[in-house]
């Protein structure tokens, strides 16, 4: 009985000890975007050696989204540097999902050149060896970036739940309505337009922004992966409704690497947030 | 009390004011209470009311306040809102976002009337139609402090804030702007207590604007209609009315209680009373319930029943009393007759009905012969029987409309009116003859019983003739008295003249004189012969004072000496008087002389002194002393001790004026006297032939038979002379032998001398 209290105060004071050295460790960032625009990232240093993870929250969201909060400290548990932007999405120091009926004046060309900000900003902090995470449409936003231009650091793809376009919209619907996009903007009417995009009902932005997204098709989805430079693997959940009944088999069929895990959402949310953990840090070992 | 004006005010007053007084002072006391009752609830509603006001005031403060807050936080959502951050930073869709987005993101609440944004110049992001929105088109960076303005009957608060870029307010890149209605939003953020905001409203006119933070004192207002201040006034009011009710109720219940239990009975006692003063009071009726109903007025009412009832009883008693105190104050409690006092209330009572009419009134004085002697002899009781039988047998001798009076001891009295001398002497010997007849025989008197009686008559009857009546009786009763009267007189002037010494102040001093001096009495010295031989044995000694109008003779002295009570005194300076006459040798050796004592003075120590000091002169002198059979009879015992020691020294007693008065024959045996000197009426009946001469003769010769000496007084002529010589009178006395002379022209030859 009295060696309980020894031990207890042995490990409280490793507690103590370990705390300054969490605590220096993460810090949020700040960065001004070669747009002006000011964007915040929440950074972890973690080991040297390991690769460098830049994780993506979904479309509209923010780094603070769960799915992506929990994974993000996971890999820092797991000792990897981990930076977690929030898009700006055109907003200076975004901090907050962006709805759908905001003015959505960003692009994804927009969103890739930021992407690339922060890949860059790994490499300028020494990680020459960085895999992007991405969740939901954050995936199609990283493929954006990788496609925009060469980003050497960017070892591999690590796509969780990549989003089926045309699992809500059909490919058709989708052209239509950047068919009517480009049809207005061809008559000089660049006001604002509002759209069904994916989940939102309305999606209001000017038509060239607008339709900087809903010419993403599953087709340059899967081509952009098949294409990407990089290894790519996607973890999708067994009963994620945001894409295609066959969208796995696409996948697989174009030959990207996708892990299924069962009953687990689009979000991974519950239990199955350790499973999306435990298969990113199996796909960081991977190689 | 020293205020005559509050002694005054204080005076008694009916019970019926003091009811009513009592009554108004409730009333007023109510009054007053009533005023003081609005006063503080008036002063407790004015200061609930400033209270609601400070309340509200507060209540209006703190919404203010509140709003203030809740609009700050608004300020702090839309700035903190990625959304207006990208206006700021992109503001080319600005008006479709300020119109559309900024309105229905959720990020400004409903009540927000219309929201803009600003340039870090404070510009707006948009120029635009004043319509669409009416924000102001600029504002001061340097003055963004809130303000309240009027428009269109509206008051619309319009708020600014800085619009920072990051959390830490480093860096501004704008401004944001917010309006709303203002007392809308009041009205709706909280329900008002104390505040009625209906009524609230901002100072000023139409286009005016108040800075936020001097709101409070523009706003006008009034506050709620406190429902506790209504209900408590409400309460204190009904409380009042019913406590005014109550007292009101109790007031007349008292009045009306104080009027039926005490003001009425009361009065009953005051009028009761009243006419108890009055001498009207009747006992008290009862009450419908046959009592008062307060214990203590019930107490009064039967203690004045009671006290009335002792009073009649005492009244009847009094008055009892009174008629059996007039009936004692007037009647004589012996003989049942009437008293003096009657007599005068009587005599007044005439004066007052008769008044000064011409009424002859005669005055009968009734007098006891020899009474004292009677009293004195067979006691007061049998002297007591003796007067009633008088009162009884004279009362029989007057008519039934007669009052006969006692005057007092022996005296009657008896007043005829419308009557004259005559008629009063007829009624006097009618009296007299009843008091022959009485038998006073019965009572254990042996001796006969008689009376004097004096008559005195006015023509008129004054009040002041009363005495004038009483004192001529009294006179006369004096003469009827006299030995040889016929014991009834009647007043005659010649008498008052004889009585005027009694009121005569010179003959009064002159006795007076005479006590005090002896020089002053001249003695008379009248011859007593012996018989048969004629020869002046001894002088009688007759007392007489020389006044300044001549000589004052017995008539006149010894009324006054014996209405004086100086029998002694003028014994002592007769006494004195002769004594030096004796000494100074006037009276003829040989010749004896007889002294008068009198009764009182042959009883006091210092008569007999004094004439143990004419005890040396008996060797030269006979000395006889003479008395009344009265005088030894009155107290004889002390009396005959004194005669015998003067008889042992040498002294003669006789026995003066024998028949004239109370002649016992039984005391005549046992008196130490020598000499018996009849009385001049008994010596003169010898001149008359009948019964009465010789009952004289018979006695004459008893006495002398018993061995006495007999003297004959009032021999006025030879005839009788020679009678009483031949009845064997020892010496005799009389103006035949010869006239009381003084000592200057005393005779010392006998009787043959005599012319």
């Amino acid at each position: 009985m009295n060696r309980t209290p020894a031990l207890l105060l042995a490990v409280l004071a490793c507690l103590l000890i370990s705390l300054p050295s969490f605590a220096n460790q993460d810090s949020v960032v700040e960065a001004r975007l070669p747009s002006g625009k000011v964007a915040t990232a929440d950074f972890h240093a973690g080991k040297k050696g390991l690769p460098a993870v830049l994780i993506l929250h979904g479309f509209l969201q923010t780094r603070a989204f769960p799915t992506i909060a929990s994974t993000r400290e996971a890999l820092a548990a797991a000792g990897y540097t981990v930076v977690a932007p929030t898009l700006s999405l055109g907003i200076t120091d975004r901090n907050k999902s962006l709805p759908c009926e905001a003015l959505h004046l960003h692009t994804l060309d927009e969103d890739a050149a930021e992407i690339a900000f922060w890949v860059r900003w790994l490499t300028q902090k020494g990680h020459s060896h960085i895999v992007l995470v991405g969740h939901s449409f954050g995936n199609l936003q990283l493929l954006g970036s990788l496609s925009a231009g060469p980003l050497p650091a960017v070892k591999k793809l690590l796509l969780i739940s990549l989003i089926d376009v045309e699992a809500k919209q059909g490919a058709q619907q989708r052209a239509r309505i950047a068919q009517a996009l480009r049809d207005r903007m061809a008559r000089g009417d660049y006001s604002l337009a509002q759209i069904e995009f994916g989940h939102c009902k309305k999606f209001v932005g000017p038509p060239a922004a607008l339709l900087s997204y809903l010419e993403i098709s599953r087709a340059a989805i899967l081509d952009s992966l098949v294409k990407s430079p990089v290894p790519v693997q996607v973890i999708m959940g067994e009963k994620d409704d945001r894409m295609g009944a066959d969208w796995v088999d696409k996948l697989a069929s174009r030959g990207i690497a996708v892990r299924t895990i069962p009953g687990a959402s689009h979000f991974f949310d519950n239990q199955y947030e350790f499973d999306l953990q435990d298969a990113v840090l199996k796909a960081m070992r991977e190689r | 009390m020293p205020f005559p004006s509050m002694r005054a005010r204080l005076a008694p007053r009916p019970i019926a004011q003091y009811a009513l007084a009592l009554f108004f002072v409730m009333v007023a006391t109510l009054g007053v209470l009533a005023a003081f009752v609005f006063h503080d609830t008036a002063r407790l509603k004015e200061r609930i009311e400033q209270s609601d006001e400070k309340l509200a005031r507060q209540e209006l403060n703190e919404a203010i306040v509140l709003l203030t807050q809740q609009v700050e936080g608004v300020a702090q959502a839309l700035t903190q809102w990625d959304e207006a951050r990208q206006q700021l930073e992109n503001p080319v869709y600005y008006a479709y976002w300020r119109n559309s987005r900024a309105r229905v993101a959720g990020v400004l609440p409903k009540s927000i009337d219309a929201v803009d944004l600003y340039n870090l110049e404070g510009r707006k992001l948009a120029t635009d139609n004043p319509r669409e929105s009416s924000m102001p088109a600029q504002i001061d960076t340097l003055n963004i402090r809130p303000f309240l303005a009027h428009e269109n009957g509206r008051v619309y608060l319009y708020f600014f804030s800085p619009f920072y870029r990051d959390a830490v307010q480093s860096n501004l890149i704008g401004y944001a702007g917010l309006k709303l209605d203002f007392m809308e939003q009041l009205i709706q953020m909280r329900r008002f207590r104390y505040l009625d905001m209906k009524t609230l409203k901002l100072a000023g006119h139409d286009g005016a604007s108040v800075p936020l933070r001097e709101l409070l004192p523009a706003l006008q207002f009034q506050t709620v209609d406190n429902p506790e201040t209504r209900a408590l006034e409400a309460i204190i009011s009904r409380s009042f009315y019913e406590i005014a009710l109550l007292i009101a109720a109790i007031s007349l219940l008292g009045y009306f209680s104080l009027v039926s239990v005490i003001t009425k009975p009361l009065r009953r006692l005051s009028d009761h009373i009243q006419a108890m003063r009055r001498g009207k009071g009747e006992l008290l009726g009862e009450s419908y319930r046959g009592v008062l109903p307060v214990t203590e007025l019930e107490n009064v009412r039967q203690s004045l029943n009671d006290y009335k009832q002792q009073l009649d009883d005492m009244h009847v008693s009094l008055a009892d009393k009174n008629r059996e105190l007039w009936t004692l104050a007037h009647h004589d409690p012996l003989t049942g007759i009437f008293n003096r006092r009657a007599f005068d209330d009587d005599w007044h009572a005439m004066h007052r009905t008769h008044g000064n009419s011409k009424l002859g009134v005669a005055f009968l004085l009734f007098d006891c012969d020899h009474f004292k002697a009677i009293n004195d002899t067979y006691g007061h009781q049998v002297g007591d029987q003796v007067l009633m039988g008088l009162s009884e047998s004279l009362r029989s001798a007057l008519r039934g409309g007669d009052r006969l009076y006692r005057l007092g001891g022996d005296e009657f009295a008896m007043v005829l009116f419308s009557a004259d001398t005559e008629r009063a002497r007829e009624v006097a010997e009618r009296c007299m003859e009843h008091v022959l007849r009485h038998d006073f025989a019965a009572y254990g008197v042996k001796e006969p019983v008689r009376i004097s009686v004096g008559i005195s008559f006015l023509e008129a009857a004054d009040d002041d003739a009363l005495q004038r009546l009483l004192r001529q009786a009294d006179i006369a009763m004096y003469f009827a008295k006299r030995p040889g009267q016929s014991k009834i007189a009647v007043y005659s002037a010649e008498m008052g003249a004889g009585q005027a010494s009694l009121v005569s102040n010179a003959e009064t001093s002159a006795v007076y004189e005479a006590i005090a001096d002896p020089d002053r009495l001249e003695m008379h010295y009248q011859p007593v012969v012996a018989l048969p031989s004629s020869r002046i044995e001894y002088y009688e000694a007759l007392v007489r004072i020389r006044g300044e109008q001549g000589l004052i003779l017995p008539g006149s002295i010894f009324p006054l000496v014996e209405l004086r009570g100086l029998e002694c005194e003028f014994d002592l300076a007769v006494l004195e008087r002769i004594r030096r006459d004796l000494e100074a040798g006037y009276i003829p050796g040989g010749a004896g002389v007889s002294l008068n004592v009198s009764g009182p003075g042959i009883v006091n120590v210092h008569v007999i002194d004094k004439l143990m000091q004419f005890a040396p002169m008996l060797s030269a002198h006979k000395l006889v002393l003479e008395v009344t059979e009265t005088a030894l009879i009155t107290q004889i015992a002390q009396a005959s001790a004194n005669l015998n020691r003067l008889r042992k020294e040498g002294f003669l007693i006789a026995l003066d004026d024998f028949g004239s008065g109370y002649s016992s024959l039984r005391y005549l045996s046992s008196m130490p006297v020598d000499l018996v000197k009849f009385d001049i009426s008994m010596v003169r009946s010898l001149e008359e032939s009948g019964r009465q001469a010789l009952f004289v003769e018979d006695l004459a010769r008893m006495i002398k038979d018993a061995g006495y000496q007999l003297v004959a007084e009032g021999v006025e002529s030879e005839a009788l002379l020679r009678r009483v010589t031949a009845l064997g009178f020892s010496h005799a006395q009389g103006f035949h032998i010869g006239r009381p002379a003084a000592l200057t022209s005393l005779r010392t030859v006998s009787l043959h001398a005599v012319s």
